[in-house]
């Protein structure tokens, strides 16, 4: 059942290794900065026992993992996780560059691909009907200041 | 007494004067319309439609502002019940039960139990203000930086309580927060700590798209993976309104949420964020049954909801009798008033008596309007959630970008939302709940400085900590708890280990 | 934060719902005598709308759109203690439809503070001109023993290591103020940062920490309301909204102060590479404004030694300014980042 014959859990495995590193590397980072004492605290000191805690918890989980018997990693979907993100990470990189209206029917395009069910032409009528609704409410309505079309003077 | 009925009755011939009623009116419905978009929070809608108040008449324009604060604070439980994303701090804890209540088909009465409860804490918090907002305000001011601290602790070690899951977890979670929150500029020294040399991370991790993406994009990545026949999150109505047996186990979390609120409030080093997730803590621990919690308990959006609102109103007494603005709504009030030539701080009440008792009946007025816009709104809100999940996602998503955008103008906190939104995913994933994550994050911070502040001024004495009554007293409830707490996980581990030795 | 609301959307809500309420906008069609403005001009403000320099920001602008006939917007670019805004403004395409409203942090301070920062505080802009100075207000705890700056001195000679004082936090005016306070006296203080001047003033009226040097406006309600004493204000000259208080220079007899200054001043400036014309033009624009009785009175409310002046006059003061604070921030030892 297990690789070791024994009862574990991947689920605490990895939680617990992840909280380890990253807490190790904290109380790594925190000792760049001025230590100082308890009592006269540098800004690094409370960092470090801050994160050199997060690294104890970590390795009482992974040991918890280890030991007792406990749920897995179970269906971990990548298309949504990968379409939802870049959709984001697109409209991040491109609203000042190509406007509002095409950054927001970019990331509409990019995260309905998700979905399995929508055909080309609903998700094209979404991000367009979704833009322009945003449109009138933030840009007309609100005042934020991304530009609506991408600027093509030179 | 006499003085405050008829200061009273002085401020209500202020506020429902056509004008101010009819402007408290449009502030209400705007502060929930613009507050219900999400990823757009109160603090954000304040700031949004603060100009839209500097034309006004003095009274007019803050009776306005005063009712866009608690329509964007209606607006953010809104959200936090129908989407799971909560667009403020308080609003956090809202998201256990409230969501839950959504998915099971019961968003109607989560919404309306809210909005009742609101109005309730908000009424009583509004009348502790008049009648006893000056000396809670001196009170307040003898809260020094070694009581904040024992508070702030305690606050953390009753988050513990927030999760419905493994205690073990939730601790980490806590830490993990906190240690989120040293990132940024060490406010004692100068010191810029895990920047990577970004400038825009010298203020730290801004708490909208961190929360954002916790809640909101983990959420919606969660919802996506199991596509089957059940389109939706929601399942569909049993009821809109709150049954007998939800009003009958409401009210007491209400009654208790108004005391807790309403104390917490006033606290200006940022007692109010406490309000919510002390209540929550509060009624789980007083609850017959603890393990409903998480899983749709009525109490659990009822009593953190009130308390809110409570803290919501008592919040305004620093900033009344003394100017002191105690979070970053309030500074933002602090403008409006100076834009319209009144310094607001201690020669307020002599000075305008007449705006100084409107504003404080206002906040009533407020408070019924909030109610009487919401109810017939809930309906609506409801049958939001029946659009396909196809078409809402991608509309939820759209928001939050723009709103995360618009915070600082710039892709980086969209980035933020992203990588908080993956962190979010991988947490559920590992059985992880982010909401002591979040408390952890805010509290973090003003643990630090308050520790260090009071070793500071006590010149490095650890004593300051139990020599000071207030900070003794809090730390003596804290080991009471924390013995409290114990006693029962110490009886789980024994039925976990029976359970186990039987399976 | 959102930046702005149409202005118009204000102006239709104010005059739909209010009698003759007296919005000012300048959408009253007077022609341009040159080109420029052709469009709206922005102003980039670094910090948050409702706060000191969003409110200067917002009555200037107010003021250039009856003078100069076309919208003036403020742009609210919060971020990183103004660093954020500024780069941002230093960047701007010069076409004289961007200004930035420049203050002692970006101008002063923060080039002292922070090796990494992407803009050059006297390369990267033109000024335009001086607008006002906000002086600090030294105030203390309304329960110590000492009602002059010289008792001051006296008090923290005596009892060495006893006073704390306040800041809004570490490089902010109020906490380079204590700094040159120490300084100039020889006396021991103990520097305790808050995040922000707000939950600093509290310190120092619950009697948390005994003094703070703190900006003028928000202070002297708690000294007319008797919280906090007023000891003296840090211009050289008193300030108009409270004669009676006496300059550092003139209340300090036993040591010599005669010099000591630090004031929150502002000033507008553009990107580098602005049309000379364009600056001659809000510079007047500007002194006209300056010279308006209502502006004047706005400024003297909020505590302000009203500016005014050539782009020059500014030049100049910026390099003193950057001059002054590095002497203090060296002198202190804040790190640099």
């Amino acid at each position: 059942m297990t690789p070791f014959g024994i009862k574990h859990s991947s689920q605490d495995i990895i939680a617990g290794a992840i909280f380890l590193a990253s807490g190790l590397a904290g109380v790594f980072g925190s000792f760049s900065y001025p230590m100082g004492t308890a009592l006269q605290m540098g800004p690094g000191y409370f960092p470090a026992v801050v994160f050199g805690v997060l690294a104890a918890l970590g390795a009482a989980i992974l040991l918890k993992g280890l030991l007792v018997a406990g749920p897995g990693i179970t269906g971990w979907a990548w298309r949504p996780f990968a379409l939802v993100l870049g959709g984001l990470v697109l409209f991040a990189l491109v609203a000042q560059t190509l406007g509002f209206i095409l950054s927001c029917m970019a990331l509409v395009l990019v995260a309905t691909a998700a979905v399995p069910g929508l055909t080309l032409r609903s998700r094209l009528v979404l991000a367009l009907v979704l833009a322009g609704f945003c449109w009138v409410v933030f840009l007309l309505g609100l005042g934020i200041l991304i530009p609506t079309w991408p600027d093509l003077t030179p | 007494m006499i003085d405050l009925f008829g200061n009273i009755a002085m401020g209500l011939g202020v506020a429902v004067q056509p004008m101010n009623l009819a402007f408290c009116f449009i502030g209400a419905l705007l502060g929930t319309l613009i507050g219900v978009l999400p990823g757009v929070g109160p603090t954000a809608t304040m700031a949004l439609l603060l100009p839209l108040t500097f034309g006004l008449p003095t009274e007019a324009s803050i009776i306005m502002l005063a009712g866009i604060y608690y329509g964007a604070q209606y607006g953010g439980s809104t959200t936090a019940i129908l989407l799971n994303l909560p667009g403020e701090t308080s609003s956090v804890v809202t998201t256990l039960d409230g969501h839950q209540m959504a998915k099971q088909g019961r968003a109607g009465a989560a919404l309306a139990i809210a909005a009742i409860g609101s109005l309730f804490g908000g009424s009583v918090a509004t009348l502790v203000l008049a009648a006893f907002g000056p000396i809670m305000t001196r009170a307040a001011l003898s809260f020094e930086a070694a009581d904040y601290f024992s508070l702030i602790l305690f606050g953390l070690l009753v988050s513990i309580v927030l999760a419905h899951g493994s205690v073990l977890k939730s601790v980490t979670m806590v830490a993990a927060g906190i240690a989120l929150g040293t990132i940024g500029v060490d406010i004692n020294t100068g010191q810029f700590r895990f920047t990577f040399g970004l400038m825009q991370l010298a203020e730290g991790i801004n708490f909208v798209p961190l929360a954002m993406g916790l809640f909101g994009v983990a959420e919606i990545l969660r919802n996506l993976e199991n596509r089957g026949a059940d389109v939706g999150t929601v399942r569909p109505l049993s009821s809109l309104w709150p049954t007998r047996d939800d009003m009958r186990r409401s009210w007491p979390a209400v009654l208790r949420g108004t005391a807790v609120g309403s104390l917490l409030g006033v606290l200006p080093g940022g007692g109010a964020t406490l309000a919510s997730f002390a209540s929550y803590s509060l009624e789980k621990k007083v609850a017959a049954n603890p393990s409903r919690f998480g899983k749709g308990a009525i109490e659990g959006v009822a009593g953190p909801e009130t308390a809110n609102n409570a803290a919501a109103q008592t919040s305004f007494v620093p900033l009344l009798t003394l100017g002191l603005p105690t979070n970053a709504v309030m500074a933002l009030l602090v403008g409006a008033f100076i834009i319209q030539g009144v310094q607001p701080g201690p020669m307020m009440l002599k000075q305008q008596p007449a705006l100084f008792w409107g504003l404080i009946s206002s906040m009533w007025i407020g408070n019924l309007m909030l109610v009487i816009i919401n109810l017939p709104l809930i309906g609506l809100w409801v049958k939001l959630l029946r659009v396909r999940y196809e078409y809402l996602f991608p509309a939820v998503l759209l928001f939050c970008a723009i709103g995360a955008y618009s915070l600082n103008n710039s892709g980086f906190d969209v980035l933020v939302m992203v990588a908080f939104g993956a962190i979010g995913y991988l947490l559920i994933k590992l059985g992880c709940e982010p909401a002591p994550l979040l408390l952890g994050f805010v509290l973090g911070p003003m643990l630090e400085e308050n520790l260090r502040r009071a070793l500071m001024l006590s010149r490095g004495s650890l004593l300051t900590f139990v020599e000071r009554p207030i900070s003794l007293t809090i730390l003596i409830a804290l080991a009471v708890t924390l013995v409290m707490l114990a006693l029962p996980s110490l009886r789980r581990k024994r039925d976990v280990a029976f359970a186990e030795e039987e399976s | 934060m959102f930046r702005r609301i149409k202005t118009a959307f204000a102006a239709a809500l104010a005059a739909g719902l209010t009698l003759g309420s007296g919005l000012t906008l300048g959408a009253g069609g007077a022609a341009a005598e040159t080109a420029w403005p052709l469009r709206n001009i922005t102003i980039i403000v670094p910090y948050s709308a409702g706060g000191a320099t969003d409110i200067l920001a917002r009555k200037v602008a107010e003021g250039l759109t009856t003078i100069l006939g076309k919208t003036v917007i403020v742009d609210n670019r919060p971020g990183a203690g103004a660093t954020l805004g500024t780069t941002l403004a230093a960047n701007a395409k010069p076409d004289g439809y961007t200004l930035f409203l420049g203050q002692v942090s970006s101008h002063g301070i923060a080039p002292n503070l922070y090796t990494t920062l992407k803009y050059d505080p006297v390369k990267s802009f033109v000024p335009i001109v001086y607008l006002d100075a906000i002086p600090n207000i030294l105030v203390v705890n309304k329960n110590l023993p000492v009602n002059t700056v010289d008792e001051l001195i006296a008090y923290a000679k005596a009892n060495p290591d006893k006073l704390n004082y306040a800041s809004s936090g570490i490089g902010a005016s109020t906490h380079l103020s204590g700094e040159m306070f120490k300084a100039k006296t020889g006396i021991q203080m103990t520097h305790i940062p808050f995040p922000g001047s707000a939950q600093a003033i509290t310190s120092v009226i619950g009697g948390q920490t005994q003094l703070m040097f703190d900006n003028m406006p928000s202070a002297y309600q708690y000294v007319l309301s008797g919280d906090l004493k007023a000891l003296a204000i840090t211009t050289l000259q008193r300030s108009p909204l409270a004669p009676n208080i006496p300059t550092v220079a003139e209340a300090a007899k036993s040591v010599d102060l005669s010099t000591f200054e630090a004031t929150s001043w502002f000033g507008l400036f553009a990107p580098a590479g602005t049309p000379k014309e364009v600056v001659a033009r809000v510079n007047a624009a500007t002194n006209e404004l300056l010279k308006k009785p209502e502006m004047i009175k706005f400024l003297h409310d909020s505590g302000a030694v009203v500016g005014g002046g050539t782009p020059e006059e500014l030049a100049r003061h910026v390099d003193a300014e950057l001059a002054k604070w590095k002497g203090v921030i060296d002198q202190a030892g804040v790190p640099k980042q």
